[in-house]
């Protein structure tokens, strides 16, 4: 190996020799080649850049001449409508119909390096193309190490706080989107790769120990607050209404349990009471269905604010077959009715009393119940019910 | 066909790196321009290169300028568990050379060998180093890829112990968007991937002229590597030990490239 390394050297000397009469302009410029093409290329393109540029503000200026519109009026939804009148397409493909936008968005981005004076890209990860996002990587895998290390030092001992052996506590919080993660890093990466660093934090933050890097996890969560409001399984919170007359707040809704629907309405400033069809709440009976109509007001501290009026009825009778049967007086069992009211009193109370949302939601009380009694099949007494097995 | 677009690639390269030396030596530079090697001397060094050692740098006609036989040491080795290989039945053919013989089924080195290629190899480091060259670490080793990464930075080198995208090195400038500069020397800590199979980087660094030094295990192919280092490559004290060395190599030859800048 040494011969031929030693041959290659040599005849690279003999091609040098007669170069080194040359003064230090000569080595700077050689020593940075690779430097010198990467910022000729930068000229280059900033060029290009700026000369496209002046051409779609040309363009822009015919344009408006030529739709007699001012050229101030004339933004992108503008010049998207005209290109469209003017060279209408039936391309089905989004991407072959004729456009006109501002070159930044059109052309390719040039990539922007860092160099020394020698010409040596910055920064160690540089070659593996990704750099921000393997260092991120590797920052997890490095803390991973030293929380493990850490905990088996600690474990068992007292001279450490007992909360620092706990796992980190996410609650309340997730993951920065990959859009988000990638303006972080200014760097652009595949979805298996986010994917990885997703599972490598999740790992990180499933160890016990971890709550030592609860402030290097914090910086890649994002309060979860502000994305669950229009996420409720069934109908959504409802919009507040004052009443003229009374100029009480009000808030009303429709939703349904098994083979009852209800349409609730929740005042504001009231005293407590219940109008269930007529019924207040001493009316019923049975201890459950008090509870169930009086939960939301318990898991939102608020008993006694509210007055609740609501109308029932059922569903059966209002499907196309109902003509041909016998009308219906309720269905859906004893506690169908109750739970119905409870889901629509829950909603309004979360509209007139927002701080409330999270509190009903953790309880489950804002989401629809979609159970319904399973129609009976052929061939068996129920709906899943078989007969007895007798061998013969 | 190949050798010679490699040797012109090399001579191109070497060329850059070599200048400075030779700004940095004008009593040996002028020396060697008053003696370029004839066409006569030229045709023989291709079979016999030692005959055009008279026309090299000064600073290469020392074996071990940077006296390494004397920091590397065989207790240490074997302290770092360096003579340890594969069993038995995965020994690579091309590996033989390299071995002491076996125990208990498993494959041991002969560290007399390897402490002389390893000193021929951090000798190379340190040439490079001095030279202001750029050296990429490698490694596919997911127990020591931090140490690897660690022990770059430090030095103010590249690593690279992911996936390998491949053309990293051979389609730098569609992957990159721009033509940058290449790594002068490739090390890898470890030359077979998770799967068994060679690291791409060593055919992409052949294929580009690129000098690499391997550490070879017994189930290694040593095939398109430039320098070997027969020994363990998986256990993390091997590795750490072998990093210090090669961290050591890097700091000697940037110490001496300072002294000569200032010197200059």
């Amino acid at each position: 190996m040494l011969r031929i390394v030693l041959a290659r050297s040599s005849r690279a000397m003999s091609s040098a020799s007669p170069a080194s009469a040359s003064d230090s302009d000569t080595s700077v410029r050689k020593i940075g080649k690779a430097l010198e093409t990467y910022l000729k290329h930068s000229q280059q393109h900033v060029a290009m850049m700026e000369k496209h540029r002046a051409e779609f503000e040309t363009g822009r200026r015919h344009l408006a001449k030529m739709m007699s519109l001012d050229i101030h009026e004339l933004d992108q939804e503008a010049i998207d409508r005209a290109i469209l009148y003017l060279f209408p397409s039936g391309l089905t493909d989004p991407n072959a119909r004729p456009v006109m936008r501002p070159p930044d968005e059109i052309l390719p981005k040039f990539q922007r390096f860092t160099f020394d004076e020698e010409g040596k890209p910055e920064g160690s990860r540089f070659f593996t193309l990704s750099p921000k996002i393997y260092g991120l990587l590797s920052d997890i895998g490095v803390k991973t190490h030293s929380v493990m290390k850490f905990y088996d030092e600690h474990v068992g001992s007292r001279s450490v706080n007992r909360s620092d052996l706990e796992p980190a506590n996410l609650s309340g919080s997730q993951w920065v989107t990959a859009d988000k993660l990638k303006k972080k890093l200014s760097e652009k990466f595949s979805k298996e790769l986010y994917g990885q660093v997703i599972i490598a934090f999740e790992h990180l933050a499933s160890l016990p120990g971890s709550a030592i890097e609860q402030k290097f996890l914090m910086e890649f969560r994002e309060p979860m607050t502000a994305s669950t409001g229009s996420k409720l399984f069934g109908p959504a919170i409802p919009e507040v209404h004052v009443c003229a007359v009374t100029n009480r707040r009000y808030a009303e809704v429709t939703t349904r349990c098994k083979d009852t629907r209800a349409t609730v309405k929740v005042t504001d400033a009231g005293k407590g009471k219940f109008d269930i069809d007529g019924l207040q709440l001493h009316d019923f009976r049975h201890l459950q269905a008090r509870e169930i109509l009086l939960a939301p007001m318990i898991v939102s501290q608020s008993l006694g604010r509210f007055d609740v009026t609501a109308t029932t009825s059922c569903i059966s009778n209002t499907l196309p077959e109902a003509p041909n049967k016998a009308p219906l007086m309720r269905s859906g069992g004893m506690s169908a009715l109750p739970r119905a009211v409870r889901h629509g009193t829950a909603l309004c109370v979360a509209a007139l009393q927002p701080e409330a949302i999270e509190p009903l939601r953790l309880s489950g009380l804002l989401t629809l119940d979609p159970r319904k009694n399973e129609r009976s099949k052929v061939n068996q007494p129920g709906a899943r019910a078989k007969w007895i097995w007798k061998r013969r | 066909m190949r050798r010679v677009v490699a040797a012109a690639i090399r001579t191109e390269r070497a060329f850059s790196t070599r200048f400075s030396a030779s700004q940095q030596k004008p009593v040996a530079s002028t020396s060697s321009s008053s003696s370029v090697p004839d066409r006569a001397t030229l045709e023989k060094g291709t079979v016999q290169p030692t005959v055009l050692k008279p026309f090299v740098s000064a600073s290469l006609q020392h074996e071990d300028l940077f006296n390494f036989e004397k920091m590397v040491h065989i207790d240490e080795m074997f302290k770092a568990r360096l003579h340890y290989g594969h069993k038995v039945g995965t020994v690579n053919n091309n590996m033989k050379w390299a071995l002491y013989g076996e125990r208990l089924g498993v494959c041991l080195f002969d560290l007399d060998i390897t402490k002389k290629y390893l000193v021929r190899a951090l000798n190379f480091v340190a040439h490079v180093s001095l030279r202001g060259g750029m050296i990429l670490f490698v490694t596919s080793n997911r127990d020591t890829m931090f140490d690897v990464e660690k022990a770059a930075d430090e030095v103010g080198q590249y690593s690279h112990v992911r996936k390998w995208q491949s053309g990293t090195l051979t389609n730098t400038r569609q992957l990159l968007g721009a033509s940058v500069r290449l790594p002068d020397a490739v090390c890898f800590l470890s030359t077979l991937t998770s799967l068994g199979e060679n690291h791409p980087a060593i055919v992409e660094a052949a294929k580009m002229a690129i000098p690499t030094i391997g550490v070879v295990d017994s189930n290694s192919d040593p095939a398109y590597l430039t320098y070997l280092v027969p020994a363990n490559d998986d256990t993390p004290q091997s590795t750490e030990y072998l990093l210090r060395m090669f961290k050591e190599a890097v700091r000697k030859g940037q110490e001496e490239r300072k002294r000569q800048q200032q010197g200059k």
